[in-house]
């Protein structure tokens, strides 16, 4: 049997009686059979070390993420408080803003993870990981910087996409616009992002552009075009 | 088998978060008690995390008879009681030797070659570091591995793992050869 076989089994534990012996016999009189031997013993410390550091990053960012969240319900309570005195104002003159946010709300969802499953192991944390670890658990200020980081050191265009859309999440709709406008998208992600951006001119009460582009997926038939002609029927006519 | 050991077995990081999201608060008032820093205590339930999810993964609680979280928190229970002791090294492992067998210590070591081969590890591409985390730190086997990452047979299994060893080598010759 040859030797890397036998340190093979060894690993796997299933090594005989007669090739124990067999590996006990070169351990003793082959040095560079120990040799090699103690590379293994060595390679298996520092993968262990390496993987155990990995998943501790990963718990340690579980943790850090958690007490991000708790800052951010802080933060959600006083924003809704100051959106309850502000909508409380605005219904004596209109109740239109309170229509157009139920409106938004019930169209607007963040589109899925279709780029990194956060499920796979991966070896190393990365940025693009760790945007859309932020993404996924809802830390959409958090997602946006990641993002806008990635998008710059890496110019896929599925950073800036996911950037407006972790923007509009976090009700930055001008930062979203502009990110969605100065961005060249591929194939994949322009009509999606089209879908988005017509929620964020809605969302800016830009009328007109919102026709625009809904007339613009439904005459193309794209991304979510159904929900487009929905939203449109919904929508006060432009002057 | 349970199924969140199975998940956990294949390290699965959905599972990990949830189960530290699920216990993390009842461990915080568990070792409240030992008067420790909050910091330090989820330290430590981070510690025992790992060690569960080591533990699942070499295959030592397939036929667990207690629940998940009295086990974890008998890790946590016994990695407190080894911080609170370190001054006296006097610890009891007979009691906790069914409980813990992961006892490696996680900390850095001052071996060289170990430094060495850690940061050419980290050189390899992704497929070559899977491939070698699975075979040297979760103990699969050459079949395991094979079904895992969906290789033909197990000779593909096993010329994957040889090439990555080779490469590893040569980086290491490389930078301190």
């Amino acid at each position: 049997m040859d030797k890397e076989t036998l340190i093979e089994l060894y690993f796997e534990n299933a090594l005989n009686s007669e090739q124990e012996r067999q590996f006990q016999e070169l351990l003793k009189n082959d040095s560079s059979f120990s040799e090699e031997f103690s590379f293994h013993i060595k390679l298996k410390t520092a993968v262990s070390q390496e993987s155990r550091k990995e998943l501790k990053h990963y718990l340690q960012h579980i943790e850090e993420n958690r007490k991000g969240k708790k800052r951010n319900i802080f933060y959600y309570a006083a924003a809704a408080v100051i959106t309850v005195l502000i909508l409380l104002g605005s219904f004596i003159f209109s109740n239109f803003s309170q229509n157009n946010d139920d409106l938004f709300a019930s169209y607007f969802e963040p589109y899925p993870n279709i780029v990194e499953p956060i499920v796979r192991n991966s070896n190393t944390p990365s940025l693009k990981s760790e945007a859309f670890l932020a993404y996924e658990q809802g830390n959409f200020t958090q997602s946006a910087l990641l993002f806008k980081n990635l998008a710059s050191s890496s110019q896929e265009d599925y950073a800036s996409f996911y950037e407006g859309i972790s923007l509009m999440a976090a009700e930055q709709f001008k930062e979203a616009k502009k990110v969605f406008l100065t961005t060249s998208f591929s194939n994949e992600f322009e009509e999606k992002k089209n879908w988005y951006l017509s929620l964020v001119y809605f969302k800016l009460g830009d009328t007109d552009n919102t026709h625009i582009l809904l007339n613009e997926i439904i005459g193309s038939k794209s991304f979510n075009y159904e929900k487009a002609k929905k939203l449109r029927n919904q929508l006060p006519k432009p002057k | 088998m349970n199924r969140q050991i199975e998940l956990l077995k294949r390290q699965d990081r959905k599972t990990i978060t949830e189960i530290y999201n699920e216990y993390r608060t009842g461990f915080l008032l568990y070792a409240k008690r030992y008067k420790l820093e909050e910091d330090r205590i989820l330290d430590i339930y981070q510690d025992s995390i790992i060690a569960l999810c080591e533990n699942a993964q070499k295959g030592k609680i397939d036929n667990l008879s207690a629940s998940l979280k009295t086990y974890l928190f008998a890790i946590g229970k016994y990695m407190i009681f080894s911080e609170l002791r370190k001054d006296t090294k006097k610890t009891d492992f007979e009691e906790l030797e069914n409980i813990l067998i992961t006892t490696e210590d996680s900390s850095e070591t001052n071996d060289e070659e170990v430094e060495q081969l850690k940061l050419a590890f980290n050189h390899l591409g992704e497929k070559c570091k899977e491939i070698l985390k699975l075979f040297y730190y979760q103990e699969r086997n050459l079949d395991e591995i094979t079904e895992l990452m969906s290789y033909d047979n197990k000779n593909v299994a096993k010329s994957q793992k040889s090439r990555c060893l080779r490469q590893l080598k040569q980086i290491i010759e490389n930078n301190y050869g």
